[in-house]
């Protein structure tokens, strides 16, 4: 039998996802779709500060798995939400309290 | 008018979050956490423009910072560069999308439209050789 696909998650080491960090995260997005994945759980727990530039890597990767909600983001805390919700884009994605929690939303707990 | 804090840098993208943060840390002396978060948002996608665009080619031309206290509990933030262009912000208003075109989504365009939202106030000054975007962050009042 083959085995479940499971969701692969992508965690955020920084305490900023700005202008120096989304780069990394927009070619982690390419990487992860050229091996073919159309679902991504961000973990974000550690993140304290998302800019423009970090929401456009994370709009990238809902991009590049291909449909709006797609892409789980974990544990985004205030004020990061609040720029979610001021561009609109918290239409976007859907969000978990934590990694756990994203993989039973999606069948995989 | 007391400024409370003025520093400098160059403009490089991994000289922005400190900028940030300690700006951050002396605004919350005068105003809420809520006030300081939208004052340290706003700051970031300034620092952002002025590397990606008014520097843009041209590493480690000097920028800084300078945060004042206006009234009570209202904050000004000058934002300054000698990248030796006029930065004249254009329309800012917030991208416009549709959630379920994917592929459409913008992914950039949003830095100008953050300041504005963020900031009770936003001006633009090109002198001597200098840009500065001057914006001012008050509690909200209901």
């Amino acid at each position: 039998m083959p085995a479940a696909t499971v969701t692969p998650v992508i965690a955020i080491p920084w305490k900023r996802l700005d202008m120096e960090h989304a780069e990394a995260l927009k070619q982690a997005g390419i990487d992860f779709a050229a091996a073919g994945a159309n679902r991504l759980i961000v973990d974000l727990s550690e993140v304290e500060f998302i800019d423009s530039s970090g929401l456009g890597a994370l709009v990238g990767l809902a991009k590049r798995m291909g449909g709006r909600g797609q892409v789980a983001l974990c544990g985004l805390k205030e004020p990061a939400l609040n720029l979610l919700r001021m561009t609109r884009m918290h239409e976007v994605f859907t969000f978990c309290n934590s990694v756990a929690e994203a993989r039973m939303a999606q069948g995989e707990g | 008018m007391q400024t409370i804090l003025e520093i400098s840098s160059v403009s490089r993208d991994d000289q922005i979050a400190p900028l940030c943060q300690e700006t951050r840390r002396a605004a919350c002396r005068v105003v809420s956490e809520d006030v300081a978060a939208r004052l340290e948002l706003a700051l970031a996608e300034a620092l952002n423009n002025v590397v990606k665009h008014a520097c843009a080619g041209t590493p480690d031309i000097p920028m800084g910072v300078v945060l004042s206290v206006v009234d009570p509990d209202g904050l000004e933030l000058v934002v300054w560069d000698h990248g030796g262009k006029a930065f004249v912000p254009p329309a800012s208003a917030m991208p416009d999308f549709d959630p379920d075109d994917i592929d459409a989504l913008p992914e950039g365009g949003f830095g100008l439209a953050i300041i504005t939202q963020c900031a009770t106030s936003v001006r633009h000054e090109w002198r001597d050789g200098t840009n500065r975007i001057i914006m001012t962050f008050q509690e909200s009042r209901p």
